[in-house]
């Protein structure tokens, strides 16, 4: 429950946020590599990202920038979570969250008896790029092709999203080309984007064998996947050197383990998206150092659903979920809960290791000093099916509140 | 007994070589010991008749198999782990069309002698299990017939171990697979009527199929004298031309065996396998003349192959056999169990063909034709431990599979009762 006093705060902290022109900078020109971009071009490699302690700020700032957020749960960086924890947010960034964190004199305060996360993060997406925008279906391999340059900030799938928690995610190239181009992360709210450039997007399912062009079998996405990475050059030497993610898409079993043995001759590793039984190779997908995207799991699993993706979390392999009916996000996390996920490996599916998959994980998906201040109120624990999102911050903004609708509870 | 062949007593199996002494030794116990942890291959089998595929059936015999070998075959009583009415070896499909289907086959041009198709393998494929459960524990994959030359088939045990390449596929560059008939033309169409695509290629009829083959060996020729031409494929089929790769070339119907022959004689290519053979016996002297093996298309109730319509007879393999042409019978992995790899033989022997014929056409034959008859085919020391275990005399209507074995492990387990 927000407060009545929080409400005013609320209402400054709205104020005040908008008033920063770079809060929510618009994509805006012909490239998007310049200034809007807030992560490095070249996100580090996935185990590079890494959880520190929380850090009490210094006092020295002007607390009138900052906000702070008390919070009757507050689910810290490393998955542990926080009795009446502190928030403190400046410039749009987190700069403390924990126990023992001083809310400075003359800060805005919003008090939450609930629960406060970071925003949800997804690590895949389909349906948030305008129809047609996906797929450049006239070209099998595009490796320097960018999906940021088809993002709409003004879709209103973005917004859906957003009511439902989620303030970044991943648009990804379609699956039916074998090299469909570069993925960009950007968030639900206020058209930023966070990198146009995390991975390059391969298909190696079955849409990517495609009689309307060439290739037309496996056979065929295997030779042209060998010749690219054998004597890599451009995206496909970065790819290989890890500067660049590599993001799979693979849906059943054969396809993933044609994916991992193309893998293991170019010494290669990345996320696997889309396969529902990736729990029957766990042993050989953690091997490979991949982590893994899944689809949205149905609320209740069938027998072999349920033991793939136990066996998945028991080796320990990163797992998110993909995003296309937001309802279903966070329903995704906590179906994985019941199939025996830990708490925080089942919130960080959807939160911190999306975040690392989608090679954001150096500034969103965690609370963390230096992130983004992106963050929900939950009138609950996020991994209860009866919780409802009552507000959501991006950038230290108020971008959402729960209407009385009837939308949330 | 079924089998025509005289048993052969046990002192003249020279089989007994391994470190445990003579096998005849009553010593020779079940004590069959594992070490690792993975499923037990290692048992001693013993039957009532033993039919080995190596022209001979053993009598009250037994078979032993250490780590997933066959280590020794005998005759005489001895304790076993179990025992079964009668042994064939498993059964070797040359035709299987376990495929992905058309994703496992190149069509950026019409002719890809030289593409593997171990790329369109689904080794998860529940199709395997169900084809090992029938008694094949051998197969060979080609990519679907919808190029002239497709590619490069593979040999894949139905089970046994992990579903990974290691462990499954036991050969690759089988020979490759070309197809006759109407099946690559099937869907293509001049560049007018549709917008242009894959299929606004050549061919679209039988003469455009053959001058397909035919421009792909000139090709080839041309390429041995010319330094300057080339083009991608012409060393698979280089190898095809000097008979080191056979050539397995679909052709059904008469005029599609006729036009296969034509290219073999035209081009003089050594080792040419017909396979979906069925219109046979009107061209009989012509077969017999080509010195070509054939894989004969599924033998049907109705006498019609369910390849192109062609009509196959009962009696064609026994028509075949009496010519001297070597062939293997196939049942391209349907779902009809009426027409299963282990039905085949019991087919073509009501159609006259010689039980020990029928035996080998779905054992050693093909494992022959694959070049894995080294491996797999026959109950021989040193082979594959794949076993299929009979209710009755083999091929017979009233005798049923009861157990499978495949690298030793028990697939289906006959002391279970499960029939098949």
């Amino acid at each position: 429950m927000i407060s009545t006093l929080s409400a005013a705060a609320l209402l400054l902290s709205s104020c005040a946020a908008s008033g920063q022109g770079s809060v929510a900078a618009p994509l805006a020109g012909p490239t998007v590599t310049g200034a809007v971009v807030s992560a490095p071009l070249v996100a580090a490699p996935l185990e590079a990202s890494f959880v520190r302690h929380e850090v009490v700020v210094e006092a020295a700032a002007p607390a009138a920038d900052v906000l702070a957020v008390r919070a009757g749960h507050l689910h810290m960086a490393d998955g542990s979570i926080v009795e009446d924890g502190v928030l403190l947010v400046r410039d749009g960034l987190v700069t403390a969250a924990g126990a023992d964190v001083a809310v400075p004199d003359g800060a805005r305060v919003v008090e939450h008896d609930g629960h406060v996360s970071a925003g949800l993060v997804a690590a895949y997406s389909a349906g948030y790029l305008p129809r047609d925008e996906a797929n450049e279906n006239t070209r099998a391999y595009l490796p320097d092709g960018r999906v940021v340059h088809g993002f709409d900030p003004e879709l209103s799938a973005l917004e859906d999203a957003l009511e439902q928690g989620v303030t970044s995610l991943l648009l990804a190239p379609g699956t039916s080309q074998v090299v469909g181009g570069r993925t960009a992360v950007v968030k639900t709210s206020g058209g930023r984007v966070v990198t146009p450039n995390a991975h390059l997007a391969l298909s190696m399912g079955a849409p990517a064998a495609s009689t309307a062009r060439t290739p037309t079998s496996y056979a065929g996405i295997v030779s042209g996947l060998d010749a690219r990475f054998a004597d890599a050059e451009g995206a496909y030497a970065e790819a290989k050197s890890g500067n660049l993610g590599l993001l799979t898409y693979v849906s059943a079993r054969h396809e993933v383990d044609r994916a991992l043995r193309l893998f293991e001759r170019h010494e290669l590793k990345g996320a696997l998206v889309g396969p529902t039984l990736a729990g029957e190779l766990a042993e050989r997908i953690r091997a490979s150092g991949c982590s893994v995207v899944l689809p949205n799991p149905p609320l209740v699993l069938d027998e072999r659903t349920h033991d793939a993706m136990a066996a998945l979390f028991e080796a320990q392999v990163p797992f998110a979920f993909w995003l296309s009916d937001p309802h279903e996000f966070r329903a995704s996390a906590i179906v994985a809960l019941r199939a025996g996920a830990t708490r925080a490996q089942a919130l960080a599916s959807i939160t911190s290791t999306a975040a690392d998959i989608a090679r954001v994980g150096t500034s969103v998906g965690k609370l963390l000093r230096g992130h983004d201040a992106d963050f929900v109120l939950w009138s609950g624990d996020p991994l209860e099916f009866t919780t409802s999102v009552e507000a959501v911050y991006v950038r230290g903004e108020l971008v959402h509140t729960a209407g009385h609708h009837g939308d949330d509870q | 007994m079924l089998l025509g062949t005289a048993p052969i007593a046990a002192a003249t199996l020279a089989a007994f070589t391994l470190g445990a002494g003579p096998a005849t030794d009553a010593t020779l116990a079940a004590t069959t010991v594992q070490d690792d942890d993975g499923p037990r291959t290692s048992w001693i089998v013993t039957a009532d008749e033993i039919h080995t595929a190596t022209g001979r059936v053993i009598e009250g015999g037994f078979v032993r198999i250490g780590d997933g070998k066959i280590t020794a075959v005998g005759r005489g009583k001895i304790a076993g782990d179990f025992h079964v009415a009668a042994i064939t070896p498993g059964l070797v499909e040359c035709s299987s069309g376990l495929s992905v289907g058309q994703r496992s086959v190149e069509q950026d041009s019409e002719s890809t002698p030289h593409v593997s198709v171990e790329e369109g393998l689904d080794l998860f494929s529940t199709r395997w299990e169900r084809e090992l459960r029938r008694g094949v524990t051998t197969a060979c994959v080609a990519p679907d017939d919808r190029n002239v030359l497709g590619g490069l088939p593979v040999v894949v045990k139905t089970g046994g171990g992990e579903p990974t390449m290691d462990d499954r596929v036991i050969k690759t560059r089988v020979g490759v697979r070309a197809a006759m008939g109407s099946e690559p033309s099937a869907g293509n169409s001049p560049v007018f009527g549709r917008a242009f695509g894959l299929f606004n290629r050549r061919p679209t009829t039988r003469m455009g199929v053959e001058w397909v083959f035919r421009r792909t060996f000139y090709d080839a020729l041309r390429a041995q004298q010319d330094d300057d031409f080339t083009f991608e494929g012409v060393e698979t089929v280089n190898q095809v031309l000097a008979g080191e790769l056979p050539l397995f070339i679909q052709a059904a119907p008469r005029q599609d065996l006729m036009t296969a022959l034509g290219l073999k004689a035209e081009f003089s290519i050594p080792n040419v396998v017909i396979d979906a053979a069925a219109e046979v016996i009107p061209e009989a002297d012509a077969v017999v003349a080509s010195g070509a093996s054939l894989i004969f298309a599924p033998l049907e109730f109705d006498g019609t192959a369910s390849v192109e319509g062609a009509q196959l007879p009962w009696n064609a393999p026994a028509h075949m056999a009496e010519l001297g042409v070597t062939f293997a019978l196939s049942a391209r992995s349907t779902g009809n169990a009426d027409y299963s790899l282990a039905m085949q033989p019991a087919h073509a022997i009501r159609g006259g063909l010689d039980p020990v014929k029928a035996l080998e056409a779905v054992t050693i034959v093909p494992a022959r034709l694959l070049g894995v008859d080294d491996l797999v085919g026959s109950i021989e020391q040193g082979k594959h431990a794949d076993l299929v275990f009979w209710s009755g005399a083999p091929f017979q209507y009233t005798s049923s599979v009861t157990g499978v074995m495949v690298g030793g492990e028990l697939a289906v387990d006959p002391r279970h009762g499960e029939e098949l």
